[in-house]
C-alpha cells in the first residue's frame, strides 16, 4: 500500500477541519461582508434621511 | 461591511486582513496562549466544565477560522461591492425589507463570490502548515492534518508517500482554481 491508514486519517481530518471552517467562515462572513447588519446600510434609516 | 459607513471601518478591515501579513507561527503561538490552560479561553472552557483547546480538534478548526478568514471575507466583500446600490434602492422602493434586499437581491447577485470565497478558504485550510502546528502539535490520528504528515514524511525520508501526498494535494488545488475559472468565466459571459 502506498499510503498509510495515518496518511488516510491524516486526509480525513484535514477535510473534516476544512469543510467546518469554510461552512464557519460562511456564515459569519456573509453578515459582515454583506453589511446587513451594518450602521448606514440601505436601512429605513437611510430612506429616512 | 461593504455598504457600511462606520468611522472605524477601517480598523475591522485590517483586523481581518491580519492573517495575510502576519507569520502563521506567529498567530498560532498567540493562539496556543490564548486557548491553553491558562489563556482566557482555556480558562472559560475549563469554568465551564470542559478542557482548553490547545492541541485539540476544535482548536485546530478555530486558528483555521482566523487565518483563513480574509480568503472568504474578502472575495464575498468584493462580490457584495459589484452588486452596488441601485438594485438594493430599487428593492427598497418596492417596500423590501433590509432582510427581504439582502436575502433576495444582494446574496443571489454576489453568488460568483461566494464559490470564490468557498473554494479558496477551503484550499487555503487544507494547505495549512503553522498555524496548525502550533496548535494542534502534530498528534496523529487527532490533529496532524495533511500538510503535516508531508512533512513528518520528508524529514524520515519516505519520499514515495511524500510525493504521492504532494501529488494528489497539487492535483486536488490544481481542479479546484480550474473549476472556479471555469465558472468565473462562465458568469461573466452571463452577465455581458
Amino acid at each position: 500500500m502506498i499510503l498509510s491508514e495515518s496518511d488516510f486519517t491524516a486526509l480525513a481530518i484535514t477535510l473534516k477541519m476544512a469543510s467546518l471552517t469554510t461552512l464557519i467562515l460562511l456564515l459569519l462572513g456573509t453578515p459582515l461582508a454583506g453589511g446587513w447588519c451594518a450602521p448606514g446600510g440601505v436601512s429605513s434609516f437611510y430612506w429616512k434621511r | 461591511m461593504v455598504r457600511t459607513r462606520w468611522r472605524f471601518k477601517f480598523l475591522l478591515e485590517a483586523v481581518i486582513a491580519l492573517p495575510l501579513v502576519l507569520p502563521p507561527t506567529v498567530l498560532g503561538f498567540y493562539l496556543l496562549i490564548a486557548l491553553g490552560p491558562h489563556g482566557p479561553l482555556g480558562r472559560l472552557m475549563e469554568s465551564l466544565g470542559g478542557r482548553p483547546l490547545a492541541f485539540t480538534f476544535t482548536g485546530l478548526v478555530i486558528g483555521s477560522v482566523i487565518y483563513s478568514m480574509p480568503f472568504v471575507i474578502q472575495p464575498l466583500q468584493n462580490a457584495f461591492a459589484t452588486v452596488g446600490r441601485r438594485p438594493l434602492e430599487v428593492a427598497a422602493t418596492l417596500r423590501a425589507s433590509p432582510l427581504d434586499r439582502f436575502f433576495t437581491i444582494a446574496v443571489p447577485l454576489a453568488r460568483h463570490g461566494f464559490l470564490t470565497a468557498v473554494v479558496l478558504g477551503f484550499a487555503h485550510t487544507v494547505g495549512e502548515f503553522g498555524v496548525v502546528l502550533m496548535i494542534g502539535g502534530n498528534i496523529p490520528g487527532e490533529t496532524q492534518v495533511l500538510s503535516i504528515a508531508i512533512y513528518d514524511h520528508v524529514e524520515g525520508l519516505e519520499y514515495v508517500h511524500a510525493h504521492w501526498l504532494s501529488g494528489g494535494l497539487l492535483l486536488a488545488s490544481f481542479l479546484m482554481l480550474m473549476v472556479v475559472y471555469a465558472i468565473d468565466r462562465r458568469f461573466r459571459s452571463f452577465q455581458t
